[in-house]
């Protein structure tokens, strides 16, 4: 092993960049810079949109209770992204597919509390309307999330981009719905999978296909 | 390593001069290809570099180090022209390859080496990290992604397969 000549090598390409780096904060640290994201919309859907039309029946617990039930485990599961990117640290892939399957487990019990306690259908002649608008809603609201969590990872370093993209989608997807479901009063399971869950897997989807893309990137910038 | 976050160079070159010999026989153990291990020790090097905001001050070097190691073998692994390279070149024989205490005792360092190259590269892998570097299992599961009862079964199962391999019953 040449390890003179390659000693040098390497001095020279890193002498060329040996600017003082801080080392990254906690992963849960990191995680709390995505609150700011999470009020600004939480206000903008509440302000813009309204407050849930049954907000009365399901009272502050029942609304407001869920949905920030919700977000804390989005925050959870970001959190859980931004360790996978720690050499060294990683939580094994049975702890972040245990995190991810309890997190949408969460969703489906918020939506089937919601529904027991509030049950709204969808108003005849506005479903295929009503359903198009909260997915486009939801999708939107966690296209924030997603970047400020993807934004955070890069930081780090993996060799599962993919997955973390996934896992930080999955987060921004939980956190959107549960930003949404402060204004969509509509509780049926037709409407909630159709419409919010499907929206919340499509952001988990834009999460992997961002992670692939950055793979691809990574891989060309080595060839 | 806090100084070389600091922008020591010379922090740099201690940290290599303590590193690259175990590095360089880890990437040994995952390739089974000296040429290749020699190229991905300068690419995990400059991937240290790259990402040395990742390590945590008051947490071992080592795990962080070899995790990043392997980082460049699975990156490098990706690239399908250069495995495809890799798994015609394996020699049959490998004296870089690490023999650890508890091996030595079976047979002779060819026959052990000519074994652990024949185990799968998971356990393999799991073997020598417990057994050479002395990573505990949870450190195992932390630098491959895995829980620490994988690890556990992984370095069992390695040693057994090794045994088998030496004609060595339990």
């Amino acid at each position: 092993m040449r390890s003179g000549s390659t000693l040098e090598e390497l001095k020279k390409q890193i002498g060329a960049d040996i600017r003082p780096q801080k080392p990254l904060a906690a992963s849960w640290m990191r995680a709390m810079l995505l609150i700011p994201a999470l009020v600004v919309l939480l206000a903008v859907v509440v302000a813009a949109f309204g407050l849930r039309s049954d907000y009365a029946t399901l009272g502050a617990w029942g609304s407001w209770g869920l949905s920030l039930l919700q977000l804390a485990v989005a925050f959870a599961l970001i959190r859980v992204a931004l360790q996978m990117v720690i050499p060294g640290s990683t939580p094994s892939i049975a702890v972040v597919a245990s995190f991810g399957l309890l997190a949408i487990l969460l969703h489906l019990l918020v939506a089937g509390i919601t529904f027991e306690v509030s049950p709204i259908y969808l108003p005849e002649g506005r479903e295929w309307a009503l359903t198009l608008i909260c997915f486009v809603m939801i999708l939107v609201l966690g296209i924030v999330p997603l970047m400020v969590a993807s934004v955070l990872s890069a930081r780090g370093l993996t060799w599962m981009p993919a997955l973390v993209g996934g896992v930080c989608g999955l987060g921004a997807g939980l956190a959107a719905e549960a930003t949404w479901r402060m204004h969509c009063s509509v509780s049926s399971w037709g409407h909630v999978l159709s419409s919010h869950t499907t929206a919340v897997f499509g952001i988990m989807g834009l999460g992997v296909l961002a992670g692939t893309l950055w793979q691809i990137r990574q891989l060309k910038s080595r060839s | 390593m806090i100084f070389y976050q600091k922008g020591d160079l010379e922090a740099f070159e201690e940290l290599y001069r303590t590193l690259r010999s175990r590095l360089y026989r880890y990437l040994v153990s995952l390739t089974l290809n000296p040429v290749e291990a020699e190229e991905l020790l300068q690419e995990t090097f400059l991937q240290m570099h790259r990402s040395r905001r990742t390590y945590q001050p008051r947490r071992p070097v080592m795990p962080w180090a070899f995790a990043i190691a392997r980082h460049a073998f699975l990156m490098h692994r990706r690239s399908d022209l250069r495995r495809r390279k890799h798994l015609e070149e394996a020699p049959e024989y490998l004296d870089e390859i690490p023999i650890f205490p508890e091996a030595e005792e079976l047979a002779e360092k060819e026959v052990i080496g000519k074994a652990l190259q024949q185990l799968s590269q998971e356990q393999r892998e799991a073997l020598l990290l417990h057994h050479v570097w002395g990573f505990s299992l949870r450190e195992i599961g932390a630098l491959l992604g895995i829980r620490r009862g994988t690890a556990k079964l992984r370095v069992y199962r390695g040693m057994l397969a090794l045994r088998q391999l030496l004609g060595i019953s339990e």
